[in-house]
């Protein structure tokens, strides 16, 4: 079993969201925008971006514009959805947030996602919990002003495909099954494996189900994701199994596992996936 | 506290999908409960293309999802707060059988899996998702169901009214529909059913593509209740892709100042 970072090291100088090079502006009124470079080692050989990074991406906007309207509580995931009109993309995409509906037990945002000329890229919704605050969870601040930060270190950036750069390892295809490390590198602040990651593990389980019973690869298109438990321990390993498939498009529905805590069901998601 | 308005009102809703119920399973722990239901009648419910309607199977899955959550609320009850469902047959053959399983059931909310399969069709799965519920604490106690629970489909309509006509759903303009907010379109809360939000969901979002245009997934955020009306629901384009056009729909109670009822975004398929 792994040490959970101290909130205030989060996220540690070795860490995917400063891999992605993420720029984050965080406004009064409950609206947040996300900026992210894009390079080859996110996007998926048709020149689209890669659904998996795209969910770390909105889950940072989305929990970050949480927190603060829970505040003082603290919050958690509850579910995400991503749906994409994937194209080739370069330069860097914006993600743009804002608070739905802001209640006692729930905070409901909305991400666009948008290329750096406007065009629409994607959308999606994310619910949290709104918990009481324990000792271990980030101290956050209001925001009564403009405040842009970013979490790119000298030298951050992904040196190897994001798959094999978090170490996402395919066991068995047909089955959509892919293990996941937890490390400190992909954890949350509590020291799970962060929202984004669960999600990017969903999706590599589904295109790899769906692209094997058709014999060629796809690319996620959709994902709609439900967070059940945290997952402490580690590796989580995925399962998929097909509900439809046609020659262009399958859809699956896929079940994560926290292996190191008894096969604890952590998450279910349902994933399409199609041809590029 | 919150109390049901009306322990009668609510009930008309299910007189349109004619969702039969039954508890399996019991008795079990409230992550275990189980609920399973059927619904033998769908030319009411088809649209243009033969097709169920996702409105209707976005209702029939909040319908059995609800009462699978209820029941592992108890002696909370529960508020959808989140529908995602994909539908994936695009002929339904019927009847469909429905499924709705607990997958979490926490303090304050409660998760269930549900699934609709046509019986019709050596059980291919038509619908797959997940329905999100809040629990509430009523003030005078929650419904009084006998445990395992059973519920017969109710007596029908006479005439059988067509969906969207029972929901009394109409165009507003090229991108909006509409509806008023009566109480046969209410739940057990007082507020406009889910279902009815569903309905008008994927009413809105056929509308804005057009044509014959069949609404295969929907998600849908339940965010504030609807007590006046009408019920406005406003779709707009958010691109178009290979299966489909991607709409996003939001769901306003024009009576109460525009205040944002639902959202939803869902995948349209153009004829």
């Amino acid at each position: 079993m792994r040490n959970a970072p101290a909130p205030a090291e989060y996220p540690p100088e070795q860490h995917i969201l400063r891999d992605l090079r993420l720029t984050v502006e965080h406004r009064p009124g409950g609206t947040s925008t996300a900026w992210m470079p894009v390079t080859p080692h996110i996007s998926n050989p048709s020149g689209s971006l890669h659904p998996g990074v795209l969910s770390i991406l909105v889950d940072v906007v989305g929990g970050g514009l949480a927190a603060v309207a829970a505040r003082p509580d603290w919050i958690a995931t509850a579910d995400l959805t991503l749906h994409l009109t994937p194209r080739p993309v370069t330069g860097d995409i914006e993600a743009h947030g804002r608070v739905l509906r802001q209640g006692r037990t729930t905070v409901v945002i909305d991400v666009s996602l948008r290329d750096d000329h406007g065009a629409s890229l994607g959308y999606a919704t994310m619910s949290f919990a709104v918990l009481p605050r324990r000792a271990e969870n980030l101290s956050v601040d209001q925001v009564d002003r403009v405040n842009r930060l970013t979490m790119e270190r000298s030298g951050s950036g992904l040196t190897a495909p994001f798959d094999e750069h978090v170490h996402l390892t395919v066991i068995e295809p047909l089955n959509g099954i892919v293990d996941l490390p937890l490390r400190d590198y992909v954890a949350n602040s509590l020291g799970a494996i962060q929202g984004g990651m669960m999600a990017a593990a969903a999706e590599a389980a589904a295109r790899q189900a769906v692209g094997a019973v058709g014999g060629s690869p796809v690319e996620t298109v959709d994902l709609q994701i439900t967070y059940l438990a945290l997952a402490k321990v580690g590796p989580v390993r995925t399962r998929a199994r097909l509900l439809s498939v046609t020659p262009e498009y399958g859809t699956a529905h896929v079940e994560i596992f926290d292996v190191g805590a008894d096969d604890r069901l952590t998450t279910v998601a349902t994933v399409v996936a199609g041809l590029p | 506290m919150s109390a049901f308005a009306d322990s009668e009102t609510g009930r008309a809703v299910n007189r349109v999908t004619q969702v039969s119920l039954r508890e399996v399973d019991y008795p079990g722990a409230p992550k275990d409960t189980h609920v399973v239901g059927e619904v033998l009648d769908l030319e009411h419910l088809r649209g243009p293309r033969g097709n169920v309607r996702a409105g209707a199977l976005l209702t029939m899955a909040d319908t059995v999802g609800g009462m699978c959550a209820g029941l592992a609320a108890l002696p909370g009850w529960v508020v959808s707060t989140n529908l995602m469902l994909r539908i994936d047959a695009d002929e339904h053959a019927g009847p469909l059988a429905l499924d709705a399983r607990v997958r979490r059931a926490g303090r304050n909310a409660v998760v269930t899996q549900v699934q609709i399969a046509d019986s019709g069709a050596a059980g291919a799965i038509v619908a797959d998702g997940v329905l999100t519920s809040a629990v509430l604490i009523p003030e005078g106690g929650p419904p009084d169901f006998g445990r395992p629970l059973v519920l017969e489909s109710p007596e029908a309509p006479d005439p059988v009214t067509p969906l969207l006509e029972f929901f009394g759903v109409h165009p507003v303009d090229g991108t909006t529909v509409g509806l008023e907010i009566v109480d046969q379109v209410r739940n057990p809360w007082g507020i406009l059913h889910g279902g009815a939000t569903a309905v008008l969901v994927d009413a809105a979002a056929a509308h804005a593509v057009g044509g014959d245009a069949v609404t295969a997934d929907v998600v849908l955020h339940f965010l504030r209740p609807g007590r006046v009306g009408p019920a406005i629901a406003r779709a707009s384009l958010l691109g178009v892709r290979r299966d489909g056009h991607l709409v996003r729909v939001e769901v306003v109670d024009a009576g109460a100042g525009d205040r944002v009822m639902a959202v939803a975004v869902a995948t349209v398929r153009a004829p």
